[in-house]
C-alpha cells in the first residue's frame, strides 16, 4: 500500500483548505445554489405528493365512498373541493417555506460574513 | 493517454487518470486532506461555539435573542458568527467531497460496447464515478506493477488489487477459494510479466475498467466498485478462468456468484426505495382518493396483498420481469383478466406479491394506480355452504368490489370456483361482474387445472393465459440466491456457493413431481437446518450437505463417492463374483456400467443402464439382477420385478401404467415413483405381448413414461434388466459345439432373435448379454456356495458348518441338469443338507460350538466341541 508521507498530507491539506476558504463564495452562489434548489424543489414536490393534491384534483368530481347519488354527487364535490384548499394550503405553506430557505441561503453567507468582520472591528477598534 | 472510449447519450466516457507514484500519493493524500479538513473544521466549530457560549454567559445570555446582540459588536457576537461561518464552512465542505464531479449517467438505451477513441478533446473522465474500493483496487494493481518492476498494469494486476475488497472476500469465500490456493500460480505468472519504466495502464486494463463501468451503467449502479473491476478483469484474462478452472470453479458459478451479490445489492437498493414509496400506500380499505367503500365481507375472505407488501411481508421478486411486463401490457392493452398458467411451485404467487410491490410503489400502469390487489380465498367463501349460498355470497364480494372501484382481485387456483362449489355458477358470476363492471383480477392456476377446467369454462373466454414457466437452471440459481440471506439469517449459518448450485442441479434431477424453484428452496431450507442441528451456528453449508439432504428425500446416492465406496467400486467385479459363479462378461458390462453412472458419466436422461440377460434358465440370470440391487442400491428390496409371463395380452398394459380414467397408476409406474432408485426386473421378458414391449421403447430412450393419471414417471435412476430363455436351445447347442461367444451372440442377435424381439427394441439395450450354460467347474464352485449359505444360516446358532471334498463333489453330480442350470442343486442341498440338519436339531443332538460335517452320501457327522 503506498502511503503517502506527513509532510505531503499536511501541504495537501492546507492547500485544500485554503482552495476550498477562497472558492467557497464562488461554490456557495453556483454550484451549492443550483443543489439547494433542486433539493427545495424536490421537497415541493414531496410536499404536493405528501398532502395528495394531485390524487384529489384528479378525482375532484368522482365521488366519495362509491355515493353516486345526485345528493352525493354535490357533497362530494364540496368536500373534495375543501379538501383540495387545504390539502393545496399545506403543501403551498410548504412551498412558501421552501422559497423563505432558498432566499436564507442567499442571504446567510454575506451576513454572517459581515456579521463577524463588523463585530471583530467593533470591538478592536 | 487513453486508447479507449465508450460512447454514450452523445458523450464520450474515458478512463484518464494519471497512473503514476505521484499522482497515486497524492490521491492518498487527498483523501486524508478531506477528512483532516473535516475534522478540523467541525473542532473548530465546537470550539468558537463553546467560546462563544461563555462569552454570552460572562455578558448576558438573554441579550443573545435581541436584535442589539446580533448589532451592537462584542466579543460574544465575535466567537457566535465565527461558529455560524464554520459552520457554513463545514456544511459546504462535506457537499463538495461527497458529490463528484461527474455524475453516472442515467439512460434508457443499450450501453454501447467499448471502441477505440477518436478524440481526446470533451470526453468524460470516469475516474470519479469509481468508488473508493474500486480507486483502492486501482491503486492496489498499480502498486503491485509498478513494484514488481512491470511495464503495464494488466487485467492480472487488477484481479490481484481487488482481493482486499469485502465483496470479492464474499465470492472467494462462497466458491470455496483462498488467497493461499490462487497465490503460487498468480507469482509464477507475475514474474513472467514483462518489464518496463515508468509503469503505465494496458489497453487491456484499460478496456477492464471501462467493461466495469459499462456493467455498471447496465445495473444502474450509482457508481462502479471493486467487485465490477474483479468480474470484468476475470471475463478479460484467460490465465485467471484457467486460474479458477483448476480451483474447480468454472464461468458459470463465477458469474452466478457475481450475480448472486448484484441480486443482493438490488434489493438493498429496492426495499430501500420501496420502503420510502410504501410511506404513501394506505394500508387499509380506503385509497388515497377516497372513492372507495369499506368492504367487510371483502376483507373477511381475503387478504390485502398490497397492505402486506407495505409491511414487508411480501418476498422481493427475482427473475420475472417478463412475466409482470405480460401481466401489466394485457391488463392495460387489452383491459382484460389475466390468469398466471404454471405447475405449483414455479411462482405464480410471487409474481401475485410482485405486482403488489409494483403497486405500492405506483410504478403500474395509470389503470393500476390508487388500487389495491386483493387475494381472495375460495375455500373461504365457499366453506359450510352449498352452491347456492356460495353463489350469494360472491355476489355480495363483487358488489363491494365493484361500488370499492380500487380492488384488483387476485384469485389463486380459479378452478376451484368451478369444481368445488360443485356448479359453473360462481365462474360464471365472477366472469358476468367483470365484464360488466370493468374491474380486473388476476388469477392462477396449473396447466393441468387450466386446461381441464378453466380453458373449456366461461373463465377461458374472460381470461388471457400468460405462462409461467418453471426457471431454467441459471434462473433458478437466482431465485435461490435471493433467498438465501433469508435462510441464513433463520438457521445462522452459511452457504456456500456449491451448495446452492447443488440444491437446484439436484432437485432438477432427482425430484421430478416438484418444480423450480420451490424445491430447491425448501431442500437448502431443510439443509440449513440438518447443518444448524449438527455443526452448529455459523457452519458452512456445503455441497454434500445438500447431497444428503437430497439423498435421504430420494432414496439416491447423491452425494460424491467417498474414498471407502471407490474402492468398492472398483473391485465390484470380485464382490459380485461373490454371489455369481462363471459369467465374467455380464459381471464386467454391469460392473462398466455401476461405475460409469457413480461417477456421472453415464447420460442423465435415460436409465443408468439397460441390459438383456439370453441365456439359459438356472445359469445366473436373476442372481446377477439381484446382486446389482445388493451391491449397487444398498438392499435386495431396491429391486421391482415383474414377470413378463403375466403380460401376454394387450390389455395387460392396463395394469402396467394404469388404466385410463382409473386415476391410478400402474404397478410398474407406481412402483418406479415411489421407488426411483431401484432395479426395475422384467423377467422372462420373451413371454411378454409384442404391443407392451413398445412402451419400453420410450422407457430406453427418454427415461421416462406417463402413467394412467398424467404423471410422468422418471426412469433416468433405475436399472433395467430384461431376462429372457429365447434362443436357449441355441446357445445350448452353440456352447456345446465349443463356439465362440461372440459368434453365439451375434447368430443370435441376426437369425435366432429376430422372431421374438423387434430389432429396434433390441437395439435399444446397452448391452446384450449371452449367459452361457454352466460348466461342471462352475457347478462345483455353485455347490460350495449353497453350503457356504448353509453355513451362514448356521451361524447365528452357533454352529459350525463344513463339507467334505468328496460330498461336495457328490452334490455337484448330482444336483447339476444342463438343461435347468443350477436350480436343482439348489432343490438338493435343501433336500439333503437342510433337512438332514434340520432333523438333528430338532432330535437335539447338536449343540451351541459342535461342527456339522457333510460327508460323502448325504449323511452327516456331528463333531462335539469340548465343554466349557
Amino acid at each position: 500500500m503506498i502511503t503517502p508521507s506527513k509532510q505531503l498530507v499536511v501541504r495537501t491539506t492546507v492547500s485544500l483548505a485554503m482552495h476550498e476558504s477562497l472558492f467557497l463564495p464562488l461554490w456557495w452562489y453556483s454550484r451549492g445554489l443550483l443543489e439547494t434548489a433542486e433539493w427545495l424543489l424536490a421537497s415541493v414536490r414531496g410536499s404536493v405528493k405528501f398532502f395528495g393534491v394531485d390524487v384529489w384534483v384528479k378525482n375532484l368530481f368522482v365521488p366519495m365512498y362509491g355515493d353516486a347519488s345526485i345528493p352525493g354527487r354535490f357533497i362530494s364535490f364540496g368536500v373534495r373541493l375543501s379538501m383540495v384548499v387545504v390539502r393545496g394550503a399545506g403543501a403551498a405553506a410548504w412551498s412558501v417555506l421552501a422559497v423563505v430557505l432558498l432566499f436564507a441561503y442567499v442571504f446567510v453567507f454575506p451576513l454572517v460574513l459581515f456579521g463577524f468582520f463588523a463585530h471583530l472591528i467593533g470591538v478592536l477598534a | 493517454m487513453p486508447q479507449l472510449s465508450v460512447q454514450l447519450g452523445g458523450k464520450t466516457y474515458v478512463w484518464a487518470a494519471v497512473m503514476d507514484e505521484a499522482h497515486v500519493l497524492s490521491r492518498a493524500a487527498q483523501a486524508r486532506a478531506v477528512r483532516l479538513v473535516s475534522i478540523v473544521t467541525c473542532a473548530k466549530v465546537i470550539v468558537l461555539a463553546l467560546l462563544a457560549l461563555l462569552f454570552l454567559f460572562a455578558q448576558d445570555a438573554d441579550g443573545f435573542f435581541t436584535l442589539a446582540f446580533w448589532l451592537t459588536p462584542s466579543w460574544a457576537g465575535v466567537f457566535v458568527y465565527a461558529a455560524l461561518l464554520g459552520g457554513l464552512f463545514f456544511w459546504a465542505h462535506l457537499r463538495i467531497s461527497a458529490a463528484p464531479m461527474v455524475s453516472m449517467p442515467r439512460t434508457q438505451e443499450p450501453v454501447a460496447e467499448v471502441l477505440a477513441l477518436d478524440r481526446v478533446n470533451g470526453a468524460v473522465n470516469i475516474e470519479t464515478l469509481l468508488s473508493p474500493d474500486a480507486i483502492k483496487t486501482v491503486e492496489a494493481a498499480f502498486e503491485l506493477a509498478s513494484s514488481s518492476g512491470h511495464g503495464h498494469v494488466e487485467p492480472l494486476h487488477l484481479f490481484v488489487g481487488a482481493l482486499a475488497d469485502e465483496n470479492v472476500g464474499i465470492v472467494f469465500d462462497r466458491l470455496g477459494l483462498t488467497s493461499a490456493s490462487i497465490q503460487d500460480p498468480v507469482s509464477r505468472r507475475l514474474s513472467t510479466r514483462p518489464v518496463g519504466k515508468p509503469t503505465q495502464v494496458s489497453q487491456e486494463a484499460e478496456r477492464v475498467i471501462l467493461e466495469a463501468f459499462r456493467q455498471a451503467l447496465k445495473d444502474g449502479r450509482g457508481s462502479v466498485s471493486a467487485l465490477e473491476l474483479f468480474a470484468a478483469s476475470y471475463q478479460a484474462d484467460p490465465f485467471l478462468q484457467e486460474l479458477l478452472l483448476d480451483n474447480r470453479v468454472d464461468a458459470q458459478p463465477f458469474w452466478n456468484m457475481i450475480a448472486w451479490l448484484r441480486i443482493h445489492e438490488r434489493m438493498r437498493e429496492r426495499y430501500e426505495q420501496f420502503k420510502k414509496a410504501a410511506l404513501y400506500k394506505p394500508t387499509g380499505a380506503m385509497n388515497r382518493s377516497m372513492t372507495s367503500v369499506a368492504t367487510p365481507m371483502l376483507d373477511a375472505v381475503s387478504e390485502d396483498l398490497t397492505a402486506a407488501a407495505v409491511e414487508g411481508r411480501l418476498p422481493m421478486l427475482v427473475e420475472r420481469e417478463s412475466e409482470i411486463e405480460e401481466i401489466l401490457r394485457v391488463i392495460e392493452g387489452g383491459r382484460q383478466s389475466v390468469v398466471l398458467v404454471g405447475s405449483p411451485g414455479v411462482g405464480k404467487k410471487a409474481i401475485l406479491a410482485g405486482v403488489a410491490e409494483l403497486m405500492v410503489e405506483e410504478l403500474v400502469p395509470p389503470i393500476l394506480q390508487d388500487r389495491r390487489l386483493v387475494r381472495i380465498s375460495i375455500p373461504h367463501l365457499v366453506s359450510g355452504v352449498d352452491g347456492a349460498q356460495a353463489q350469494e355470497r360472491l355476489l355480495l364480494v363483487l358488489t363491494e368490489v365493484g361500488k370499492s372501484r380500487n380492488i384488483i382481485l387476485a384469485i389463486t387456483d380459479i378452478d376451484q370456483l368451478v369444481s368445488d362449489a360443485g356448479a359453473v355458477d360462481l365462474a360464471a358470476t365472477l366472469v358476468d361482474f367483470l365484464a360488466r363492471s370493468g374491474a380486473f383480477a388476476i388469477a392462477t392456476a396449473t396447466p393441468q387445472a387450466y386446461s381441464a377446467v378453466v380453458e373449456r369454462s366461461v373463465l377461458g373466454r374472460e381470461f388471457q393465459k400468460v405462462e409461467v414457466r418453471e426457471p431454467d437452471h441459471t434462473a433458478a440459481i437466482h431465485m435461490l440466491e435471493s433467498k438465501i440471506g433469508g435462510i441464513e439469517s433463520e438457521q445462522g449459518v452459511v452457504f456456500s456457493y456449491e451448495a446452492v448450485e447443488k440444491a437446484v442441479t439436484l432437485t432438477d434431477r432427482y425430484m421430478h413431481e416438484a418444480y423450480l424453484p420451490w424445491k430447491a428452496i425448501e431442500v437448502a431450507r431443510e439443509t440449513a437446518l440438518a447443518v444448524f442441528k449438527s455443526k452448529g451456528a455459523h457452519a458452512l453449508v456445503t455441497a454434500e450437505d445438500v447431497g444428503a439432504v437430497v439423498a435421504s428425500k430420494t432414496g439416491v446416492p447423491t452425494t460424491s463417492v467417498a474414498e471407502d465406496e471407490t474402492a468398492k467400486l472398483l473391485s465390484l467385479e470380485s464382490r459380485m463374483h461373490g454371489r455369481v459363479i462363471g459369467q465374467d462378461e455380464a459381471v464386467q458390462a454391469v460392473s462398466a456400467a455401476l461405475r460409469r453412472a457413480r461417477t456421472e458419466l453415464r447420460s442423465s436422461g435415460r436409465p443408468i443402464a439397460t441390459f438383456l440377460f439370453l441365456g439359459p434358465t438356472g445359469v445366473g440370470k436373476t442372481e446377477l439382477a439381484k446382486t446389482v440391487a445388493e451391491t449397487y442400491f444398498g438392499s435386495e428390496d431396491n429391486m421391482i420385478r415383474l414377470d413378463m409371463s403375466e403380460y401376454q395380452d394387450a390389455s395387460s398394459i392396463h395394469r402396467l401404467i394404469g388404466a385410463p380414467g382409473s386415476g391410478q397408476g400402474g404397478l410398474l409406474t407406481e412402483a418406479v415413483r415411489k421407488n426411483p432408485f431401484s432395479i426395475v426386473l422384467l423377467d422372462e421378458l420373451e413371454k411378454a405381448n409384442p404391443d407392451i414391449l413398445n412402451i419400453f421403447l420410450q422407457v430406453f430412450d427418454d427415461g421416462r413414461l406417463t402413467d394412467a393419471v398424467g404423471r410422468t414417471i422418471d426412469f433416468t435412476n433405475t436399472i433395467i434388466i430384461a431376462t429372457s430363455n429365447a434362443g436357449t436351445q441355441y446357445i445350448q447347442d452353440a456352447v456345446g459345439r465349443g463356439e465362440d461367444l461372440a459368434a453365439i451372440k451375434t447368430r443370435l442377435l441376426d437369425m435366432e432373435l429376430r422372431g421374438v424381439y423387434r430389432p429396434e427394441f433390441l437395439n435399444r439395450f446397452d448391452g446384450v448379454i449371452v449367459f452361457k450354460p454352466l460348466t461342471q467347474t462352475d457347478v462345483l464352485a455353485i455347490t460350495e456356495l449353497f453350503l457356504h449359505q448353509v453355513g451362514s444360516r448356521l451361524e447365528p446358532k452357533g454352529i459350525a458348518f463344513r463339507a467334505e471334498p468328496d460330498a461336495v463333489a457328490e452334490l455337484a453330480q448330482k444336483g447339476f441338469d444342463p438343461k435347468f442350470g443350477a436350480r436343482p442343486l439348489r432343490r438338493l442341498v435343501q433336500e439333503e443338507v437342510d433337512n438332514a440338519i434340520a432333523d438333528a436339531l430338532l432330535q437335539g443332538k447338536v449343540k451351541r460350538r459342535d461342527t456339522i460335517v457333510l460327508l460323502k452320501g448325504g449323511t452327516i457327522r456331528i463333531d462335539a466341541s469340548q465343554a466349557l
